[in-house]
């Protein structure tokens, strides 16, 4: 029998992202604050740092989960936006990268690149979900 | 692909929500069915054609294979 889905739109503006995207936010930014007070490679320092790669990974892992309880349509949707995303992001460091070789000042796309493959992706839901109105 | 799901929706007097609810999907996907945008997958096309009493075939019109 097959796995009843949910009716959500899980759409950029979706409160429970919002909120999920505030509290991971706020988690790295609130340990990276706390550890400048401790010197590199003390216990404390790693132990925030794994607190952000794990702030990181429930992220990941409530945006997959998010996208099962999807019906088919959604996840087509969400599928689109997330091959746009990643396709743009990569397009974009590239294509800096060739305009850094001619002079441009250099970005941290390390820091970049998570915003830019989120703002992409919010494009990308827009962009697809468009063609099944 | 062409089909008669909003005139069996309104048959019951549904809302396209009410119909998203009984299939469990997104009203979304019901108004893109219903324009012809998407075509559903075969589970899908199942629960739509239960739901409905009807044969698949007499929902969804198969172009190919003519109209009915």
């Amino acid at each position: 029998m097959e796995r009843p889905r949910t009716q959500d739109t899980w759409s950029c503006n979706d409160p429970r992202i919002i909120a999920l995207a505030l509290v991971a936010a706020a988690v790295m930014i609130v340990a990276a604050r706390l550890s400048r007070g401790f010197p590199l490679g003390s216990p404390v320092r790693i132990g925030l740092a794994l607190v952000q790669g794990a702030a990181s990974a429930w992220v990941i892992v409530s945006i997959v989960r998010g996208i099962r309880g999807l019906d088919e349509l959604q996840q087509k949707i969400q599928l689109e936006a997330l091959a746009f995303a990643f396709a743009g992001t990569g397009l974009l460091a590239s294509a800096y990268g060739f305009l850094v070789n001619a002079g441009l000042p250099d970005i941290d796309w390390g820091t970049l690149v998570w915003p830019a493959m989120t703002a992409l992706w919010a494009i990308g839901v827009l962009l697809a979900s468009r063609r099944y109105r | 692909m062409k089909n008669q799901l909003r005139e069996l929706r309104g048959a019951r007097e549904w809302s396209q929500g009410d119909l998203a609810a009984r299939l469990h999907v997104s009203r979304q996907t019901v108004n893109a069915l219903e324009t012809g945008k998407y075509d559903p997958s075969l589970p899908l096309a199942f629960r739509i054609a239960r739901l409905f009493k009807r044969k698949i075939e007499d929902i969804f019109e198969d172009k190919e294979g003519g109209s009915r």
